[in-house]
């Protein structure tokens, strides 16, 4: 299995966004000398209560002049709201910037709200995602697109690796195709999502790619010395690590409205695992009961991920280590244990 | 005084782009070490021949990372290229991550072929470059949202996630000559600055006008006016002429569309001093059409080469005659050595900058 240090950069109270950067850059550090693979952060916009990250590329440069093996990338660039020339641009410097080191992570985008202040259009968003990906192809290929060319390429040839996470088959087709890595987030069912991953693990196949791809898998993770200490310490804050995904307020009830109003649209599409995630999000119990976040002592983190990973068809481990108000000492021991104790248990566990 | 490296990260020979960053990362690391108040990187797009620098927050958050305390900044943004949303976020987001050591540069564009791929509109560019003034200052309000209603894009209720540490933004910085620009930015608190290509003598009564302007607008803290060119300081005279005299007559060959027959060339550069002289200003059509000839460039001091002595007099000879009090040193130019670009980089911050740092123009 491989691991990454995951990111949506949620703002932490008591800290500027200079200070919680600082902080991001102390983790990337932890991880670069514990042998973490990769480390990825989220693109979100206008969401002051929620995330700091609107540009990926910062972090990747931010985080790669401060470390030296770490892979690092957005999980990814919205891709239909940026501008796709500049956006080509950006990558390859930025990979140039980190000497071979960048990831490219796409996606097209959830939050209808982000478009708007872009001007882009919400519905074909998948569409220019997947344009995106032919048209950096082209580019780094040595070609032109309108008589375009680029300054600079990436170092990587032909090109950084690149995700795109989804669970939509027809997309996943296309990753497969395209040797795309792929990846889903924590409110999906996981037994579920397998099944959708195995088709595109038989396409990959047939597509006949060298090496294997990798499927990611993120949740929120804390590891302590022990089982009680992680729950004393952890619990209460990874359950409220998701309380920026909903608008602000200080009502109980109107917080439930929120989560009911979001709920709905996997209500609508018979999604009852992610209906159910969005109502419980910030429940602890459920939190637990469903696996949606991990919490123990190295075994248990260990066990369980192995477990779920197996349940959720991916190889490659996403976690979220910094949430809620989780004080620094907490994190940065969190993060240790889980580089020395829980990933070498797990190094040469392939689920597929 | 005050004292910028400036970058255009023009492409080396026998160097990849990473390569290429590596050496910018240790120019700057050298130049902070030294006290250089600034480092500032252009943005240009789509000649790999040329210069190999499109994203100026990359530069300013990288080099960020690896410096202590020189100031960093694109010089300028490209404004009508950008999205004006994101690239305010950005800035924002830099300046945090350099815990406030960002500047901000805007220009509005030169060269036409840039635009299309962007869909952007030339004709236009000047004004939504000042549009862009406004919309920053209105969108980086401390966590609430904000309307917009200008003339290029309108916004109704954005909230920005982050704001810059630089309350209420980092400093700005438009370089122009345009008269009407200049009063906008002496009004609004913007430094200004050129680059050689317009003769100082043109240049500085304008800038003597935007100097009064800034003074009736009431500010407290004099503007920053650059000056842009190659600068090359070696141990004795004979030294760095041997060294930068030829090169520097090669530092600019990219300004004009890449042409591996002089004849050719020498066309390009011809037909842009006729744009130029179109425009009304001979003066820049005469440099344009000299640009790659070093014995012009010598005698008409459009590039600074010489023993710390001799550049600490001709830059405050310069700055006198110019009305500049920023310097903005190209130290990077053809195919200069690296050991040569490093010695000099030294040379200029231990026994020039001292010279002139207590030397005020204006």
């Amino acid at each position: 299995m491989k691991f990454a240090h995951f990111a949506h950069v949620w703002a932490k109270p008591g800290m500027t966004p200079a200070q919680r950067y600082a902080q991001l850059w102390r983790e990337l550090q932890l991880c670069d000398e514990l042998g973490f693979e990769y480390a990825f952060c989220v693109e979100h916009h206008f969401s002051p209560h929620e995330s700091w990250m609107s540009a990926p590329n910062l972090f990747a440069v931010g985080g790669g002049a401060r470390t030296k093996n770490l892979r690092l990338g957005g999980m990814g660039y919205v891709v239909p709201i940026h501008h796709p020339v500049r956006l080509a641009e950006e990558i390859a410097t930025a990979d140039q910037m980190l000497d071979g080191r960048l990831e490219i992570g796409l996606v097209s985008g959830v939050s209808p709200n982000m478009f708007v202040p872009f001007r882009k259009d919400y519905a074909t968003r998948r569409d220019k995602t997947i344009e995106f990906v032919k048209s950096i192809k082209t580019l780094y290929g040595g070609g032109t697109i309108n008589g375009t060319i680029l300054s600079i390429k990436p170092v990587q040839t032909p090109h950084p690796p690149i995700w795109l996470e989804t669970r939509d088959p027809a997309t996943l087709e296309f990753c497969a195709e395209e040797g795309l890595n792929t990846g889903y987030f924590m409110v999906f069912s996981r037994s579920e999502t397998a099944v959708k991953y195995r088709v595109y693990l038989d396409q990959w196949k047939k597509a006949g790619h060298a090496k294997k791809p990798n499927i990611a898998y993120s949740t929120v993770i804390y590891v302590d010395e022990t089982d009680e200490k992680a729950m004393k310490n952890g619990l209460k804050d990874a359950a409220a690590a998701y309380r920026g995904f909903f608008p602000a307020t200080g009502d109980e009830a109107e917080l439930k409205k929120f989560q009911d109003v979001q709920a709905r649209k996997y209500d609508e599409v018979g999604d009852t695992f992610a209906a159910a995630a969005i109502r419980g999000l910030l429940d602890p119990d459920h939190l637990l009961a469903t696996d949606m976040i991990v919490v123990g002592s190295p075994d248990t983190v260990a066990k369980k991920l192995k477990a779920l990973a197996v349940e959720g068809m991916f190889n490659t481990y996403l976690g979220e280590f910094n949430f809620g108000a989780l004080p620094e000492e907490h994190l940065m021991r969190s993060i240790r244990l889980f580089g020395t104790e829980v990933m070498p248990k797990l190094r040469d566990f392939e689920p597929f | 005084m005050k004292f910028a490296h400036f970058a255009h990260v023009w492409g080396k020979p026998g160097m990849t782009p990473a390569e290429r960053y590596k050496q910018l990362w240790r120019e700057l690391e050298l130049c902070d070490r030294l006290g250089f108040d600034y480092g500032f990187c252009v943005e240009h797009h789509f000649r790999p021949d040329e210069s190999w620098m499109s994203a100026p927050n990359l530069y300013a958050v990288s080099a960020g990372a690896r410096t202590k305390r020189i100031r960093l900044g694109g010089m300028g943004h490209i404004v009508p290229l950008h999205e004006p949303v994101r690239l305010a976020e950005e800035i924002a987001l830099a300046d945090q991550m350099l815990d406030g050591r960002l500047e901000v540069g805007l220009v509005p564009g030169i060269t036409p072929t840039n635009f299309p791929p962007f869909g952007a509109a030339y004709d236009t560019r000047r004004e939504e470059t000042l549009e862009f003034v406004g919309f920053m200052k209105t969108a980086f309000t401390e966590g609430k949202g904000f309307d917009f209603d200008g003339k290029f894009h309108q916004y109704k209720n954005v909230k920005l996630s982050v704001n810059p540490a630089q309350r209420p933004h980092p400093p700005l910085w438009i370089e122009t000559r345009d008269p009407a620009t200049l009063e906008f930015c002496a009004k609004n608190g913007i430094n200004s600055g050129y680059f050689l290509v317009f003769p100082r003598e043109h240049a500085a009564p304008r800038y003597r006008t935007y100097l009064e302007q800034w003074k009736a607008a009431g500010h407290k803290r004099k503007p920053n006016i650059a000056y842009c060119t190659v600068v090359y300081v070696d141990k004795t005279d004979k030294k760095a002429m041997d060294v930068a005299h030829t090169r520097a007559g090669r530092a600019y060959a990219g300004f004009f569309p890449p042409a591996s027959d002089p004849k050719v060339l020498r066309e390009h550069q011809l037909r842009q001093a006729e744009m130029f002289r179109q425009r009304g200003e001979p003066g820049a059509a005469e440099v344009m059409a000299n640009l790659l000839d070093p014995e012009y460039l010598k005698e008409k001091e459009l590039v600074i080469i010489g023993s710390p002595d001799t550049v600490a007099q001709k830059l405050k000879d310069q700055a006198e005659e110019g009305v500049f009090n920023t310097f903005f040193g190209e130290f990077n130019f053809a195919d200069l050595p690296e050991e040569n670009l490093m010695s000099s980089i030294k040379l200029f911050g231990e026994q020039v900058m001292p010279q002139l740092r207590d030397y005020e123009p204006f």
